[in-house]
């Protein structure tokens, strides 16, 4: 806030000072405007630095949303890492309580927009990344990582990259996968699916995993609101679930269809899902309504193992476990998966760019905490899920978990340069894309069209 | 200008001092009036004019002043050829023609019935009164848990009416936004009793006992005596109610953030996430001036419209 109130400040005076001048006036002192509230937060800047320098120890703050436990993980972290590296200071600074990352993209864009230096910050999507890294918020890493002769693509599952550089560390991986509730499969005497198994697949386990009528029925399946379960292929199999090479909406592909209607025929036909009217209008979520039993199965990626050990907020008592994420057909090559995750990134404002990024390389690649799946490929996965489940194995599938989320196999097809600025608006086109077909009744055809055009219209508002 | 010419005309030829009494009166008033004035400025003509200028730029917010980029009427070009925006204008309108009259008529009625004599008077109130108090977000809360499509107590209600398909209301495209009517009527309704009853108290009770000895009839009183005597009520609420409905934004952000699929997408609701989410200053404020626009109209509609019937 401090920058647009010098500048609104500064405008004023100028406009007091040039009075009711001509036009020309005006636009001339409103041109200065910027220049002088620049300067201003320039000096502010150096006047900072200065004093930081002068001190021995550096203090670099971590912007976060975590909260509980994660919290107390994190300050674990952070302890170590000061005694390896005494001269740097960090501080967590959670900026929301409530854990919603919604809130906490919010007040970070806030900071960055009045110009508070910010050092190091947390990220829960590649999206997220670019889109600050477009808008010059992010320091570019590149040269840091060159130093450190780092290459991302075969130290992590997943590097966000805009304009061909690299803008943030991934230290927590999150592969995609299917949580399958045990009872309910042992009950419908199916196996636990493996590599290879397809959305028809997936949707026949549904239908003969759905029991029970009214308040006491168990679905077979559940899929959430956000624009993954609106088409998961798009996420695994293509380059960019919303975007071509040539930066046109790739909603014209043939899967968007597919899988619409997969949708439909298992809401409808199997009735094996609860329909989007039912999740949208009673506000249900993915962990509740798995965790509760109410679905037996939801696609879903690794995070989802923290709630499953967290039976304070979500009691139960099934042992879940774990399936790959189904593919299109036959032919998609085994391990074709899609990675979520938690990225770190360097502030363009930060004054202590060295430092910060010497904290996220530390949290990117430590294994003394595990907080969660680490995103280096290097990490020992026997000891990271040892140390994640503990002797809880009576709610957590280590072996099928193992296969699932630590395979050799599991690769990304997805090209994190093909994001822009807009991915999050793409994703909204998505998700109201499927409403539409849903609710509104449109045939798929009518659905993608839809997408399509509002695709077309966002992008053309961001080309000009 | 009045002043001087007075003084010169007495024809003094004494240098008077400068601090006359008018003028030490006016400076004492204007530092008085300064800080306020300042004050209003500040935080509202700038602001205007700034949001005015704003709209004729790009500008991502993040990027500081510096990334202010003039566009000249671009944005107001594609606000012309944006579906979103004519689809939360729409919307805009349909909550605005169904709310405003419902909860004013609904509110009057409930007005005239508390006045007249029934027991409790002030129990009912304070009653009706507190939906309009409460906090939005509690309220969508618990609607959200009232409009639940399986098991809501509004579909079990409807269904044990023998609608055996109940609409889904916050889960559905067509419903959606009539659910949030149902909110802002029920909601708004204290207000207008409020102020209802203020209006009712203020009509003399002799203009009654006149019309009663000349033999009229409780309608005719009430025809003739109370509804024109509401009539600057009626003009104020209907005033009020018209602006604030078009800037409807906290029912629809708690209830469902403008979806399924834009269906309650309005005006502010629009403007914020274009300004918020998407970071599009320039194209956030010419939207805000377009909503601007459209309610000095109405506005404007409204009062030519009341001026003549009162």
């Amino acid at each position: 806030m401090k920058a647009t109130k010098l500048a609104l400040t500064s405008a004023l005076v100028a406009m007091a000072l040039a009075g009711c001048g001509s036009n020309a006036d005006n636009k001339e002192s409103g041109a200065n405007t910027p220049n002088n509230g620049g300067t201003k937060e320039t000096n502010a800047a150096e006047d900072a630095k200065d004093s930081g320098a002068s001190g021995e120890k550096v203090t670099i703050k971590y912007y976060n949303w975590d909260n509980g436990a994660n919290q107390e993980k994190l300050a674990t972290i952070i302890a170590n890492f000061e005694q390896a590296n005494p001269t740097i200071d960090v501080e967590s600074v959670p900026l929301v309580t409530t854990g919603s990352t919604t809130d906490f993209y919010k007040k970070l864009d806030l900071m960055a927009a009045s110009g508070d230096p910010l050092d190091v910050m947390a990220f829960s999507h590649v999206d997220f990344v670019s889109e600050r890294a477009a808008r010059g918020v992010l320091a570019p890493l590149d040269e840091l990582l060159k130093a450190d002769s780092i290459n991302v693509d075969d130290a992590f599952y997943m590097t966000p990259k805009y304009d061909g550089k690299v803008y943030g560390l991934q230290d927590i991986s999150s592969p995609w996968l299917v949580a399958i509730n045990k009872k309910a499969l042992d009950a419908a005497g199916l196996p636990v699916p493996t590599w290879g198994w397809t959305w028809d697949d997936f949707r026949d386990y549904a239908k003969k995993m759905t029991t029970g009528e009214g308040d006491a029925k168990q679905y077979g399946a559940f899929f959430h609101t956000w624009g993954e379960y609106a088409n998961p292929v798009a996420y695994s199999e293509l380059p960019h679930p919303y975007l071509t090479k040539d930066q046109t909406p790739a909603f014209g592909d043939k899967s968007f269809a597919d899988f619409f209607n997969l949708r439909r025929a298992m809401e409808k036909e199997d009735q094996s899902a609860k329909s989007l009217s039912d999740t949208v209008g009673a506000k249900l979520r993915y962990d509740t309504e798995f965790l509760n039993g109410k679905a037996a199965m939801i696609p879903i990626a690794t995070f989802i193992v923290n709630k499953i050990l967290d039976t304070t907020n979500f009691p139960h008592d099934f042992q879940t476990v774990f399936a790959p994420l189904p593919a299109s057909s036959n032919d998609v090559p085994v391990g074709t998966s899609y990675i979520g995750g938690h990225y770190l990134s360097v502030g363009e404002s930060s004054e202590h760019k060295a430092e910060a990024y010497a904290f996220i390389k530390y949290m990117a690649t430590q294994t003394d905490v595990v907080v969660d799946f680490p995103g280096s490929k290097a990490a020992d996965k026997n000891k990271v899920m040892t140390a994640l489940v503990g002797d809880k194995t009576n709610l957590v599938d280590l072996e099928s978990l193992g296969a699932t989320a630590f395979d050799s196999r599991i690769k990304t097809v997805y090209e994190p340069s093909y994001s822009t600025s807009y991915s999050g608006e793409l994703k909204t086109v998505l998700e109201n894309g499927l409403s539409a077909f849903l609710l509104d009744d449109l045939t798929a055809e009518e659905a993608q069209k839809q997408m399509t055009d509002e695709a077309n219209a966002i992008i053309a508002k961001n080309k000009k | 200008m009045a002043s001087v010419s007075r003084d010169l005309g007495a024809g003094e030829t004494r240098r008077r001092p400068f601090w006359t009494n008018r003028r030490k009166e006016a400076a004492i008033g204007i530092a008085f009036a300064a800080p306020e004035f300042l004050g209003i400025v500040l935080l509202g003509v700038f602001p205007l004019f700034f949001s005015l200028y704003l709209s004729f730029t790009e500008w991502n917010l993040v990027g500081g002043l510096k990334a202010i980029r003039f566009v000249g009427l671009d944005n107001y070009v594609a606000l012309f050829q944006d579906k979103t925006f004519y689809l939360s204008l729409k919307n805009n309108l349909v909550y605005t023609i169904i709310t405003v009259p419902v909860s004013m008529f609904i509110g009057f009625v409930f007005a005239v019935l508390i006045h007249s004599k029934v027991y409790l008077r002030d129990y009912f109130k304070v009653v009706f009164f507190i939906p309009y108090i409460a906090t939005t977000v509690a309220v969508a809360t618990v609607f959200s848990a009232l409009f639940h499509p399986s098991s809501g107590p509004v579909n079990n209600l409807l269904m044990s009416l023998g609608i055996a398909d109940p609409p889904r209301w916050l889960g559905s495209t067509d419903f959606a936004l009539w659910a949030i009517i149902i909110v802002a009527v029920w909601q708004g309704i204290g207000y207008n009793i409020v102020i209802y009853l203020a209006g009712l108290t203020t009509i003399p009770e002799d203009l009654y006992e006149a019309a009663e000895i000349d033999g009229a009839s409780w309608l005719q009183r009430f025809y003739r005596i109370t509804l024109p005597m509401l009539g600057p009520t009626t003009f104020f609420l209907s005033i009020t109610a018209i602006v604030a409905s078009f800037k409807v934004f906290d029912l629809v952000a708690f209830l469902t953030e403008g979806g399924p699929n834009n269906s309650t997408n309005v005006l502010v609701y629009y403007i914020f996430e274009e300004g918020f989410q998407n970071f599009r200053m320039g194209y956030a404020s010419a939207l805000s001036w377009m909503l601007f626009l459209i309610i000095a109209v109405v506005t404007a509609v409204t009062w030519k419209a009341q001026k003549k019937q009162f």
